[in-house]
């Protein structure tokens, strides 16, 4: 076997344009043909070289039926084509390339009709794989929003509690500053009765003397309508001071630390008086409880 | 070919009168075998009709891709038999080497005879060597690797010779091609 691999693609032009090249040395010409206008050109020239080596061997016209069984094979493969030019008709006579050749078109047909099946039910499995996906997805999605909707509720049930559990708290300060309050020693206590005999009201006050805060314990108070409130007053005999508002839930019971402006024992009387929400500046006419310091 | 690739059978009427002659003499210079060649003339016409558009877009002139056409058929039909034609002794040169002894026939006074006439005339003026490359090449589709094989000479030799061969040709036909 002789080799020769010191030929550039350039050289091997001619042998390009005579058929005489092996497939690996094909590929490296026609790539550089691809690259090359020039060498394009110069293969078209080397063609035209080659196309007339036909005319080096003896002419020889083929038989007419030749002829026949082309244009034959032109109508039937096209039925609204023109009638085929006139000629002599010898007996016909079928190729013999064709059965080999519808052999291969038949094995291709067959070939590409399982590959299209084959596609195609691979596109119907892709197809019934993508939309279990969509439902899927619209399921997740589906159950996303409902999550992002109980998300929302739980964070203001969250809110809610947060509030409630300061609100507690507050309370509970609240209630542990009074029982320390009310409880601690030296307390000094006043009652407040109801202004009026039909009310079963009545309060309790926790005081230390000399300090300006105290406590006041009510009971048995009626709810009120709304827009109203219960304030607190201490009173001397020059000036009426409002100690604080709050509201009563239907158990009528309430707790309310007073935080004076001086010393509470420097009063000499409280009240209760039921106010506009938000309260007022003077006790109005309405006095649900009252007591003596 | 633009009325072919259109459809028109008068036109590829006219081009069979003009090319079946050479293509005929073609494939029964290659596989010596009527049979065979009357295929090739019907397979290759076959082509031109149903590939005519695949000709307008590739460009170039049609002998080339005609007889191109008519040699790769034969070559195919040489390599299903899994024998070639031109393995018997003498026949590599024969054929290029038939040149006309002068006598005016009927070919030549015809266009094509003209061709022929001239390209007969371009092989003669071939060294021996080079010319029994293209007989080897294009008659009998051996590839470069195959003649080397065949004549026992170097790759690198075939490759010149051939390269050779067709520059010749080339610059001694380039008038004609030019016309």
């Amino acid at each position: 076997m002789h080799t020769d691999t010191s030929d550039t693609p350039d050289s091997q032009l001619e042998a390009y344009a005579l058929g005489a090249l092996d497939a690996a040395d094909r590929a490296a010409v026609e790539q550089q043909l691809a690259e090359s206008p020039e060498r394009r050109a110069e293969l078209r020239r080397l063609r035209e070289v080659v196309a007339m080596l036909p005319y080096a061997v003896a002419l020889a016209d083929p038989p007419a039926d030749v002829r026949e069984r082309l244009f034959d094979r032109i109508a039937a493969s096209r039925p609204a084509a023109p009638a085929r030019p006139a000629a002599p008709a010898p007996a016909r006579r079928p190729s013999r390339l064709m059965p080999a050749a519808m052999a291969i078109l038949a094995a291709l047909l067959i070939a590409l009709g399982g590959l299209t099946m084959s596609l195609g039910s691979q596109v119907a499995g892709l197809d019934r794989s993508n939309r279990q996906l969509v439902d899927t997805l619209g399921q997740m999605q589906q159950i996303l929003a409902q999550t992002q909707g109980q998300q929302g509720e739980l964070a203001a049930q969250l809110a809610t509690s947060r509030e409630e559990i300061r609100s507690l708290s507050a309370r509970l300060r609240e209630d542990q500053y009074v029982i320390s309050f009310v409880s601690a020693p030296g307390v000094a206590t006043r009652d407040l009765s109801a202004a009026s005999a039909s009310l079963l009201a009545r309060g309790e006050m926790y005081m230390y003397p000399g300090e300006a805060s105290a406590v006041v314990i009510f009971s048995g108070l009626p709810a009120l309508a709304p827009g109203q409130v219960y304030q607190f007053w201490l009173a001397d005999e020059s000036s009426q001071v409002a100690g604080g508002t709050f509201a009563v839930d239907e158990t009528g019971l309430a707790t309310l630390v007073v935080e004076a402006p001086r010393e509470v024992n420097a009063f000499r009387q409280v009240m209760l008086t039921v106010e506009p929400t938000g309260g007022s500046v003077h006790p109005g006419q309405q006095v649900v409880l009252q007591g003596s310091l | 070919m633009a009325r072919v690739a259109g459809g028109d059978t008068d036109a590829l009427d006219l081009l069979y009168h003009r090319y079946a002659r050479v293509v005929y003499g073609l494939a029964l210079r290659i596989l010596a075998n009527p049979q065979h060649a009357e295929d090739v003339v019907q397979e290759t016409f076959w082509r031109v009709w149903s590939r005519g558009a695949t000709f307008q877009i590739t460009g170039g002139s049609f002998p080339p891709w005609l007889f191109g056409i008519a040699r790769n058929h034969c070559i195919d039909e040489l390599r299903r038999r899994q024998a070639r034609p031109a393995t018997r002794p003498g026949d590599d040169s024969d054929i290029l080497l038939a040149i006309p002894d002068g006598q005016p026939g009927v070919d030549d006074l015809t266009w094509e005879g003209e061709r022929r006439r001239l390209i007969i005339s371009a092989l003669a003026d071939l060294p021996d060597d080079q010319r029994e490359v293209i007989e080897l090449a294009y008659f009998n589709g051996l590839s470069q690797r195959e003649i080397a094989e065949r004549l026992n000479n170097p790759l690198g030799t075939v490759k010149t010779r051939v390269r050779l061969a067709l520059q010749k040709l080339k610059g001694l036909l380039e008038h004609l091609n030019g016309e």
